[in-house]
C-alpha cells in the first residue's frame, strides 16, 4: 500500500491508522516492477465501465467490518468545518474523531469504487464569519465538492455560499426550517420541531405555569424563541427568556432575571455549549431549585456532562433515539479511541460520512451530483439502528425520545 | 427582592475587581506603567490552577498557591525582561504600554492555543449557598469578602505602617526624589510587581474556580479594574481602589440584569462620564 503524505489540516489514511495534525510521511520502498504492475492495474480499473448509479436503498454499513480490500488511490475529499477553537470547540473535539472513524470504516470496506475518502478539516471557530472563510478554503483551494459542518449559526452563514458555489453542506443542525432555505443545505438530525411535542406533553403533565428559557444571542436563539414562546402560550404557560452571549462566564445577572420571574422550570436551548451548563449551575447557586430541561441531548457529551457535575441529576432532555445494541460496534470503537462513550451527535456525524459515500457513488464526485444523490437518500441504514430517508426539505426524519438523568444514568421516560 | 439579589452578586463581583485593581493601582502609581499584561498574569494564575486542580487532581490549596506563586513570578519577569529593557533603551512610558499590550496579546494567543478558547472551570461540584428569604448568598462570596478585607487590611498596614510602605509611597509621590533620598528603587519596584502580580494571580485562581476563564477574561477583568482605579482616583491606593471596585461590581451586576449584551458598554459609559465630570476620580489627592 502506498504511503500517503499528510498535510496540515488534512487527514489521510496510512494503512489502517488515522493521524492528524503534523506532517508525517511514511516512506516505503516499492520495487520498480511492483510499481509498474500497480500502474497497469490502475489503468485497467480506470477503463472498466462504471456501475450505474442507483437511487435505491444504500448498502449495509460495514460498522467496523473490513469485508473488501481497503481503498487505495486518489482520495475523494470531504470538507469538514467544525469548531476546533472557540466556545463550541468542545464539540469539535468529540465529533471530529467520529467523522474520522466513519472515513476509516468506509475505506476499510473498499471506499467509494475502490477509492478512499479523506477529510480536509478547517476550523470554523463556531463563528459565522470564520466558518464562511473555512468553507471557502476547503471548496476553492482544496476543491472539495461537499462539506460536513455543524451548528446553526455557522450553517446559516454557510448556506448562501453553498448556493453560490453549488457545493452541498450537510450538518446535524437542529433548528427547523433552515434546510428549506437552500437547495444545497442538508441536515441529518432531530429538530426542535420534532422534540417540542414531547416537551409540550411533559410540561402539560407536570402542570407547569411559568417557564424561563435561556437562549444564545445567535441565529439559533432567533429560531427557537418563537417556537418555545408559541408552545408555552398554547399550553397557557407564562413565558420569559434571556439571551446569553457565547463565551461569557458570569451569568448571574441573567439568572437573577430568571429568579425574579419565579419559574416552575427552566429550559436551555442553544448550541449545547458549556455556557449552558454554566448557566444552570449558576442558577442553582442563586437558589433556583426548579427542574432543568434541555432541548437536545447535549448532556450525552462528555464535556457538557462534566460541566454539569452533580446538577445533571434530574435533568430532562430530548434527543435522537437509537438502539445501543445496533450501535454497539461504533460505541465500542469510539470508546477505545476516546476513552468514553460517544454522544448522539457522534452517531449522526458518523452516519453522514456514509451518506456522503453513497452520494458520491451514485451521483459522482461533483457538487451537483452529490446534491442530487443526497436528496434521494431513502432507507439509509443508520448506525443507530433503523433506516433514515431524506425528506423533501432536505432534512432527515428520525425517531426521538425523552430522557432523564436518574441516579447518574440516562433513562428514557414517557412524557 | 431581585435588586437585593443583584446587590449581593455585585458585591461578590467587586471582590475580584478589588484584588486586580489594587495590584494594578500599585504598579501604576509607583512605577507609572500602564500594565496591560496584568490581565495576562491574572490568567496565568487561573490556568495553572485549573490545570493542576482539575487536570491533575492536585489538592485545591496547593494548586491555588502554585497559581499565585507563578503569577507573581510572571509579573516580575515581565517587568525585568520587557519593561526595564525598553526603559533602558530610552523608550518612554508609551513604549512600555505598547510592549505590555504586545505581551498581553502574545500570551492570549498562547492561552487560545492551550485552551482552544473553551471555557475552563476548575470545579464540577456546586457551591454551597446560604438562603435568607428570597436572597441566596454563595459561601464563596462571603469568603471573597473576608479575603478582600484581609488583603486590604494587610495592604494598609504595609503601606502606611511599615518602612517598605513608606518607600512605596515616596516613589508614588516623587520617584526622582525618592531615589535621591536613598530609597532602593529597584527593590521597591521588584516588591511592587511581585505583590501586585500575586494579587492578580489570586483573583485569577478564584475566578477559575468560580465561573471559569477563557483567554479574554483577563483583559475584560483588567478593563473593569482600571475603570475602578480611575473612578477611585489613581493616586489613592486604598480607599479609592476599594470604592471604585465596589461601584464597578454593582454596575456590572445591574447591567448584567438589565441589559446583558451591553455590560461592557455600561462600563465604557461610566468611564466617559467619570472623565467628563470628575477626571481625577472620587478620592483625588
Amino acid at each position: 500500500m502506498a504511503a500517503l503524505e499528510k498535510e496540515r489540516g488534512e487527514l489521510m489514511i496510512t494503512k489502517g491508522h488515522i493521524a492528524k495534525g503534523e506532517r508525517t510521511v511514511r516512506n516505503r520502498r516499492v520495487s520498480p516492477q511492483l510499481g509498474i504492475l500497480v500502474a497497469v492495474l490502475f489503468v485497467l480499473a480506470a477503463c472498466a465501465p462504471a456501475a450505474a448509479p442507483s437511487p435505491s436503498a444504500a448498502p449495509a454499513k460495514p460498522a467496523g467490518q473490513a469485508a473488501a480490500a481497503p481503498a487505495s488511490g486518489e482520495p475523494y475529499k470531504i470538507g469538514v468545518t467544525f469548531p476546533l477553537t472557540g466556545p463550541q470547540a468542545a464539540w469539535g473535539t468529540l465529533l471530529v474523531p467520529a467523522v474520522e472513524m466513519g472515513v476509516q470504516d468506509v475505506n476499510d470496506a473498499g471506499g467509494v469504487s475502490g477509492r478512499p475518502l479523506s477529510l480536509v478539516v478547517e476550523d470554523s471557530k463556531g463563528d459565522p464569519q470564520a466558518a464562511v472563510a473555512a468553507m471557502r478554503k476547503v471548496v476553492q483551494v482544496d476543491r472539495v465538492p461537499v462539506v460536513q459542518t455543524i451548528f446553526t449559526n455557522v450553517v446559516t452563514a454557510q448556506m448562501t455560499l453553498a448556493d453560490q458555489l453549488k457545493v452541498p453542506i450537510i450538518s446535524t443542525i437542529e433548528a427547523p426550517g433552515l434546510t428549506d432555505r437552500s437547495p444545497y443545505n442538508f441536515a441529518n438530525s432531530v429538530t426542535m420541531a420534532d422534540v417540542l411535542p414531547l416537551h409540550s406533553q411533559h410540561w402539560q403533565n407536570q402542570g407547569y405555569m411559568k417557564m424561563f428559557a435561556f437562549l444564545p444571542n445567535t441565529s439559533i436563539g432567533e429560531i427557537y424563541s418563537p417556537l418555545l414562546k408559541g408552545e408555552a402560550e398554547k399550553l397557557g404557560i407564562q413565558y420569559d427568556e434571556a439571551r446569553f452571549k457565547l463565551g461569557e462566564t458570569d451569568f448571574r445577572g441573567l439568572v437573577s432575571r430568571a429568579k425574579d420571574f419565579g419559574p416552575d422550570m427552566i429550559i436551555t436551548a442553544g448550541h449545547g455549549t458549556i455556557d449552558e451548563a454554566n448557566i444552570m449551575r449558576q442558577a442553582r447557586e442563586l437558589g433556583i431549585q426548579v427542574p432543568l430541561y434541555g432541548s437536545c441531548g447535549c448532556i450525552t457529551a462528555k464535556s457538557y456532562r462534566e460541566a454539569m457535575g452533580e446538577l445533571a441529576e434530574g435533568f430532562t432532555f430530548t434527543t435522537l433515539k437509537y438502539d445501543p445494541q445496533a450501535a454497539e460496534k461504533f460505541i465500542t470503537a469510539y470508546r477505545q479511541k476516546m476513552g468514553f462513550d460517544p454522544d448522539y451527535a457522534a452517531l449522526e456525524n458518523y452516519d453522514i460520512v456514509f451518506m456522503i459515500r453513497d452520494a458520491i457513488a451514485r451521483g459522482g464526485y461533483t457538487g451537483d451530483g452529490i446534491q442530487k444523490a443526497l436528496s434521494e437518500i431513502k432507507d439509509f441504514q443508520s448506525i443507530g439502528g433503523g433506516t433514515i430517508s431524506m425528506g423533501p426539505n432536505r432534512q432527515t426524519k428520525q425517531t426521538v425520545a425523552m430522557y432523564q438523568i436518574r441516579n447518574g444514568q440516562v433513562t428514557e421516560i414517557q412524557p | 427582592m431581585i435588586a437585593l439579589q443583584v446587590l449581593v452578586s455585585g458585591l461578590g463581583l467587586s471582590g475580584y475587581y478589588a484584588l486586580v485593581a489594587l495590584g494594578f493601582s500599585l504598579i501604576f502609581a509607583t512605577v507609572k506603567v500602564f500594565h496591560v499584561a496584568h490581565g495576562t498574569v491574572f490568567l496565568a494564575g487561573g490556568y495553572l490552577f485549573f490545570f493542576l486542580h482539575r487536570g491533575l487532581g492536585v489538592n485545591l490549596l496547593v494548586a491555588a498557591l502554585a497559581g499565585v506563586a507563578v503569577a507573581a513570578a510572571l509579573g516580575l519577569l515581565i517587568d525585568k525582561l520587557v519593561y526595564l529593557p525598553v526603559l533602558r533603551r530610552g523608550g518612554g512610558l508609551f513604549s512600555v504600554f505598547i510592549a505590555s499590550l504586545g505581551v498581553s496579546l502574545v500570551f492570549e494567543a498562547g492561552y487560545n492555543l492551550l485552551s482552544r478558547n473553551v471555557l475552563q472551570v476548575a470545579r464540577t461540584e456546586p457551591l454551597t449557598i446560604l438562603t435568607f428569604g428570597a436572597v441566596a448568598i454563595r459561601v464563596l462570596d462571603l469568603f471573597m469578602a473576608g479575603l478582600v478585607a484581609v488583603v486590604f487590611g494587610l495592604a494598609y498596614l504595609w503601606l502606611f505602617r511599615s518602612t517598605a510602605g513608606l518607600e512605596i509611597r515616596a516613589l508614588t509621590d516623587n520617584p526622582a526624589l525618592a531615589g535621591v533620598v536613598g530609597v532602593n528603587v529597584k527593590r521597591v519596584r521588584n516588591t511592587v510587581f511581585l505583590v501586585a502580580s500575586a494579587l492578580a494571580g489570586l483573583a485569577g485562581v478564584i475566578t477559575a474556580y468560580d465561573t471559569g476563564i477563557v483567554p479574554d477574561t483577563g483583559l475584560r477583568v483588567l478593563f473593569i479594574a482600571v475603570v475602578a482605579v480611575i473612578l477611585g482616583g489613581v493616586q489613592n491606593l486604598m480607599l479609592g481602589t476599594l470604592v471604585g471596585s465596589l461601584c464597578l461590581g454593582l454596575l456590572t451586576a445591574f447591567a448584567g440584569l438589565l441589559f446583558p449584551p451591553w455590560v461592557s458598554v455600561a462600563v465604557f459609559l461610566a468611564l466617559i462620564l467619570l472623565i467628563v465630570v470628575r477626571p481625577k476620580g472620587l478620592f483625588a489627592t
